[in-house]
């Protein structure tokens, strides 16, 4: 014959306070682990900022963060890189470019995802790998013949090479991720659509565009940094130091030729190039968030 | 690093084009340069940081009020950029007019359908080379024999020392190193300074894997480094080399192969020397005035100064003599080329111009100018040295020819072969057989 069981309250009460003593200390410990290592990570981030805002002759004069003379003077000499060359200039000729290329990501690969991922036409599935095929390219397999090209129809030193491709539907990366996410969108609103008599550039146009804002604001947050990043190309395509970009004009300020170098130039100006960065991310992150969990790419 | 080939038409076309220009460039300059009104757009590209960039700046500007119908469109980027973008460049025949070279990459370039030859603009005088040390003018040579650039800089590697450790030294008894000392007594100086130096310091940077002081080295053992576009130097001068630097090393008057690795950064924050860890090191005495004012923050009180590095057995001088000019590219245009001439006339001889740029990148090749310098009162005592050092070496140094890709590939190799060594990976005389195997593989490559 079964007992029932009786249960002490006190001590119910008493092991429910040591489970809860034990998670909230499981959880002490996890956030103080992950505080250090915080630390750890922001360690030379936090030191560049501190030297971004101290004297030159101090900055490898002090390991420690707080300086112990404040100036700005990085920051003023480093935005005038020389002569009248500013970090004005450098910034409006980035921007340009990075809006560019945008506007051309945007239009151009959801114009071709929408083909691969919802209309049926001969070849398509070779074209598509094709087209993924081209993203293991190596760029150095592409930069003679890109360059060359380029030079014969007079863009060199003009931004066209670095905008003109985005209106091309040149990046494969963010086609297959905008394909990713079409194809994840209902057949039937399209087919609600086709029912309305909507053509194909309606059907793009007004349905699956507008459902895809998460896959757009992903490729605008990334294409905005993989450009605002972008070395190489702007170096090679950009040869007037007129039309140079902040990637670029960052490494102008060391010399390991044997010339002197000015760290406090490019801390100060490092920190004030990563603000766009930060910027674009922050304000987008929502968006940026939800069309990387919604494509897979987690 | 590796200039395309470009078809065959084109290359005659870019030839014929580059005769014509050549042939109507000296047409315009028989008259002479005062006399004529320049005008035209020329390119003009070089490497540097922001202070470099901002006295190239003022130069160019200069010379632009002096001449106002020339416009000079400015191509700057860090040093290695530079250099791919050259080569990009030049495959597509799109180099600048005015083209800053340096000694040790020019072999890459120096081909007619990239470079113009400039034997002609100097016979004709068009091209000033007068004042340059004939030796200096030799380095600027290719491989066919072409005068491919016209030197304004020279630069050189020496050591560099930490004065207040000399002078503790010698308070404790150890005897000051008296030039010309041969590379033993170097190493018994090295070998007396090392217990009076402070906990942790070295005596020396470990530069078994250094090619600049390996260049010295064989040259001052009465040996050539290359022949052509094959490595000269002999297997057993190379395996006393890696045990020179070994036996050192055994001893502790180096630092530890890790130590030798992070050391070796180009930047001279990150020195030993700078950074009060060690006695002396290897580097340009260009850096020097760098050096002392990194030095005055980290190790307040310190002096830095440079000496030449040691000599052979005999008394040989070993240095090498690298330069830095300036090349015209053979697409440049008989337009152009007046305006291209008269500025690195410009550039090599005008007063105010060197008075600029303060032998920022190597120094001025006209004895006149460097002495000038060294006398003026506003020159910083960091570069007073660097030019007297350059004035006691520049009669008796030995510039070295390197073939294309020869810089890079010795620097590779050494760092590789030698580091394998001190690593205990390799035999000395394994990590000398890698060293030359590789090197001569190497060359071969980029010779094709």
């Amino acid at each position: 014959m079964a007992t029932a069981k009786t249960y002490d309250p006190e001590l119910l009460r008493a092991e429910r306070r040591r489970r809860e003593n034990l998670r909230r200390l499981k959880g002490l410990g996890l956030h103080l682990l992950l505080i250090g290592l915080l630390c750890i990570m922001l360690y030379p981030v936090i030191w560049m900022v501190f030297s971004a805002l101290r004297p030159e002759a101090e900055i490898f004069g002090d390991m420690g963060f707080i300086p112990t003379n404040w100036t700005l003077d990085n920051f003023v000499r480093g935005w005038q890189l020389y002569g009248n060359m500013t970090f004005t200039q450098f910034y409006v000729n980035s921007f340009i470019i990075c809006a560019l290329a945008i506007v051309g990501n945007l239009i151009a690969c959801s114009m071709a995802a929408y083909a691969f991922a919802r209309l049926e036409f001969r070849g398509k599935w070779i074209l598509f790998a094709v087209m993924l095929g081209t993203m293991m390219l190596p760029i150095h397999v592409q930069l003679i013949p890109q360059y060359i090209f380029f030079l014969n129809i007079g863009w060199v030193n003009t931004i066209l090479p670095l905008v003109v491709p985005k209106f091309l539907a040149h990046d494969a990366f963010f086609i297959f991720l905008m394909v990713q996410f079409m194809r994840s969108l209902p057949n039937e609103l399209e087919q609600a659509a086709v029912v309305d008599g909507a053509n194909y550039w309606q059907r793009y146009w007004r349905i699956i565009l507008p459902l895809s804002m998460p896959a757009l604001a992903t490729t605008a947050v990334f294409t905005f940094i993989n450009t605002y990043n972008d070395f190489f190309s702007q170096l090679i395509y950009l040869t007037d130091t007129s039309r140079m970009t902040v990637p670029v004009a960052l490494r102008l300020f060391l010399d390991p030729s044997g010339g002197a170098s000015s760290f406090g130039g490019l801390f100060a100006m490092v920190l004030v190039s990563i603000g766009p960065v930060l910027g674009f991310f922050l304000a987008s992150q929502r968006l940026l968030t939800k069309g990387i969990a919604t494509q897979g790419f987690k | 690093m590796h200039i395309l080939e470009k078809g065959g038409g084109t290359r005659r076309f870019f030839l014929a084009s580059s005769a014509l220009a050549l042939t109507l460039g000296l047409a315009a300059s028989s008259i002479p340069a005062s006399a004529q009104e320049l005008t035209g757009d020329i390119r003009f590209s070089w490497w540097g940081g922001q202070v470099r960039n901002d006295k190239t700046d003022r130069i160019i500007q200069l010379f632009e009020q002096q001449n106002p119908g020339v416009s000079i469109t400015r191509e700057t980027a860090d040093f290695a950029p530079y250099w791919e973008r050259l080569t990009i460049q030049s495959t597509g025949n799109n180099q600048p007019c005015a083209i800053t070279m340096q000694s040790r990459w020019l072999a890459t370039y120096a081909r007619p359908d990239i470079l113009m030859p400039l034997d002609d603009l100097v016979a004709n005088g068009t091209l000033d080379v007068s004042g340059i040390p004939e030796a200096v003018v030799s380095a600027a040579r290719g491989a066919d024999g072409n005068l491919y650039m016209i030197p304004h800089g020279v630069f050189y590697f020496a050591l560099m020392y930490n004065e207040q450790m000399l002078e503790n030294a010698a308070a404790a008894g150890v005897q000051p190193l008296v030039w010309p000392y041969n590379w033993d007594q170097y190493a018994d100086h090295l070998r007396a300074i090392q217990p009076t130096l402070p906990e942790g310091a070295v005596a020396t940077h470990n530069m078994g894997r250094e090619p600049d002081a390996f260049v010295s080295w064989v040259q001052s053992h009465g040996e050539k480094v290359f022949d052509g576009s094959k490595a000269a130097f002999s297997r057993d001068l190379a395996i006393a080399w890696f045990n020179y630097w070994e036996a050192l090393r055994n001893e502790g008057v180096t630092e530890s192969p890790e130590g030798m690795v992070t050391e070796n950064s180009a930047l001279v924050e990150e020195s030993n020397l700078a950074n009060g860890r060690g006695y002396a090191t290897n580097r340009p005495p260009n850096q020097l005035g760098s050096v002392q004012t990194v030095t005055n923050t980290v190790n307040p009180g310190a002096t830095i100064n440079t000496r030449p590095y040691p000599v052979g057995p005999d008394g040989t001088v070993g240095m090498d003599l690298g330069s830095n000019g300036i090349a015209i590219g053979a697409n440049c245009t008989a337009e152009q080329l007046p305006a291209t001439t008269a500025w690195i006339n410009f550039w090599t001889h005008n007063e105010e111009a060197a008075a600029i740029y303060q032998s920022d990148n190597g120094v001025v090749a006209i004895p006149e100018l460097a002495t000038a310098q060294a006398e003026n009162p506003d020159t910083q005592p960091t570069q007073v040295r660097h030019i007297e050092l350059y004035q006691q070496v520049v009669d008796t140094a030995q510039p070295v020819f390197w073939p294309a890709g020869g810089y890079q590939a010795m620097t590779d190799v050494l760092n590789r072969s030698y580091d394998a060594v001190a690593f205990g990976q390799l035999s000395v005389e394994e990590g000398v057989d890698q060293l030359i195997s590789e090197l001569q593989q190497q060359l071969d490559q980029a010779a094709r």
